[in-house]
């Protein structure tokens, strides 16, 4: 093995095991004072393993899944190899996973977008709007489709099927509509632009109906669902680059501009439970982050991977 | 050299005032640390400096092993500052390239597009890295998302794989000395000098390798 190679296979052990309180700092030490070189192929794997953070969302998205596939099929040769949905390239075994989860043939659609948004189209007529930093399956010849991030659905009434909107802990039934949908963590919020849906949840006791104008915020860590109405006619202004709450949880909206700005933001445990009412324009990532925190007399400060939110106190 | 770690455990549960007590006690190993991680004095200093206003401010939770933790945040710092000294030479670049927005603050920009530029090169970043996780070797791919990617500890990632703790390490080192090799075909990592070095001595040996 060369000598480069075998530097760089020390580095990587020792980025490892930096993780771990047992950590050998002194022999670190040492073996960054042995050779110049050692310092500076432990800045390259350091940065590299660094950039696992950044793009963690979208990593998460397509090799999560990927490995549940593992752990049940060992055997199975992993496909390899790439295929672009929509503009982006996401790996192929993600697309296969769906596939063996659908009962039907059909693989699923998959549509991942990162810094801009994606129109999709459906064969029945219906349109999705997908926002930045989502991911869209479409499956069973578009009877069920599960999203993550934030999507505004326009969809066509056909009484002669039942579709599905799945998005982290509810589904969304009973369709022929329009509505917006965004998810974040353990939180999810339904609001309707026009007509009405039928919202179910293992949180939830019944089902919630929702008309045009009224909205369902469930939040599974809290275990709190709250329904409001509103005759805005807001639902879905996130399209016209306009992102616009009323009484929104902050850690909502906090996760809302990181998707559309793509900027990292922080918001501290105890402004998290904060509600927001107000809209922001995105066309400015930075500038929307300013108006949040000045709007809510928060502090905001730049950290060295974007921006922290947090009581003014201090 | 260091002080047996429960004493570390009794200075320190909840106070601020253990941390910098204990960056006292162990400053000399610390410098030196910070100086090799460096390789340059003046930077060390500064960055020295840092981590001590850092731990003055700190209001750390009872914390386990006070020596590791302080060698960690060390290495932590000197990691942030090379990341944002990289995105600030990127930036830079762009800017210079685009003409008329060098050196302005970012919501004085007088053009989004550098920003777009930003976007581009986020994205190729992005399609790289999936690629460069596609190719690793199933095993430590999983070791590797499993840790890196949905933030799992390396002592439940062991369990998960039924492996050993080291059986993961390995993994691991192997996955991420795979990605930095493509994020360096890829042009995403720069290569510092003494490492060209290693890569002329890399290929005199290969050379010198082939049979003769």
């Amino acid at each position: 093995m060369s000598d480069g190679n075998r530097i760089f296979e020390q580095a990587a052990a020792w980025h490892v095991a930096s993780a771990g309180d047992d950590m050998d700092w002194d022999g670190f030490t040492a073996w960054l004072e042995a050779d110049p070189r050692h310092g500076d192929a432990y800045d390259q794997i350091a940065l590299g393993a660094a950039m696992l953070d950044d793009h963690a969302a979208t990593l998460r998205a397509a090799f999560s899944a990927a490995e549940a596939e593992n752990e049940h099929t060992p055997s199975a040769p992993k496909p390899r190899g790439w295929r672009t949905w929509g503009g982006m390239a996401i790996a192929a075994s993600l697309v296969a996973v769906i596939a063996v989860q659908s009962l039907h043939d059909d693989p699923a659609s998959i549509y991942a977008t990162q810094l801009t948004g994606q129109h999709i189209a459906l064969a029945d007529g219906s349109t999705i709007e997908l926002a930045p930093h989502s991911r869209l399956a479409v499956e069973d010849d578009g009877r069920n489709l599960s999203l993550e991030g934030r999507a505004y659905f326009i969809i066509r009434h056909d009484p002669k099927r039942v579709m599905m909107v799945q998005a982290g802990p509810v589904q969304i039934s009973d369709i022929g509509t329009e509505f917006d949908v965004q998810t974040a963590h353990q939180t999810v919020r339904v609001e309707v632009g026009d007509g009405r849906v039928a919202v179910t949840s293992a949180q939830l006791h019944q089902p919630i109906e929702l008309g045009r104008g009224g909205a369902l915020v469930l939040d599974v860590t809290e275990g709190t669902a709250e329904i409001s109405e509103s005759n805005t006619g807001d639902a879905g202004a996130w399209r016209n680059g306009r992102l616009v709450y009323s009484d929104a949880p902050l850690a909502l909206v906090a996760h809302d501009l990181k998707r559309f700005t793509g900027l990292e933001l922080a918001i501290a445990d105890g402004v998290k439970r904060q509600r927001f009412s107000g809209t922001l324009v995105i066309s400015d990532g930075e500038k929307s982050i300013t108006d949040l925190a000045r709007i809510m007399g928060l502090d905001l400060r730049r950290t060295d991977r974007g921006y922290r939110i947090d009581s003014a106190t201090r | 050299m260091s002080l047996p770690s429960n004493q570390d455990d009794a200075t320190l549960h909840g106070s601020a005032r253990g941390l910098t007590g204990l960056f006292e006690l162990h400053r000399g190993e610390l410098q030196r640390f910070v100086s090799a991680r460096c390789r340059d004095a003046v930077l060390a200093e500064d960055l020295m400096q840092e981590l001590w206003l850092k731990i003055a401010s700190l209001n750390p939770g009872p914390i386990a092993n006070g020596r590791a933790y302080l060698f960690r945040m060390a290495n932590n710092l000197i990691l942030d500052h090379q990341r944002s000294r990289q995105r600030a030479m990127a930036r830079d670049r762009q800017w210079i390239d685009s003409a008329g927005g060098h050196g302005l603050a970012l919501a004085d920009r007088p053009d989004p597009a550098p920003l777009a530029d930003e976007a581009l090169a986020k994205e190729q970043e992005n399609a790289a890295l999936h690629q460069a996780i596609a190719a690793l070797p199933p095993r430590a791919q999983h070791a590797l998302v499993l840790h890196r990617i949905e933030g799992r500890g390396q002592a439940e990632v062991a369990q998960i794989m039924g492996i050993s703790r080291s059986g993961v390490e390995k993994h691991l080192a192997l996955a991420i000395k795979v990605l930095r090799d493509e994020l360096v075909n890829c042009g995403f990592l720069s290569i510092a000098p003494s490492l060209r070095q290693v890569k002329q001595q890399e290929g005199d040996l290969s050379q010198t390798d082939k049979p003769q």
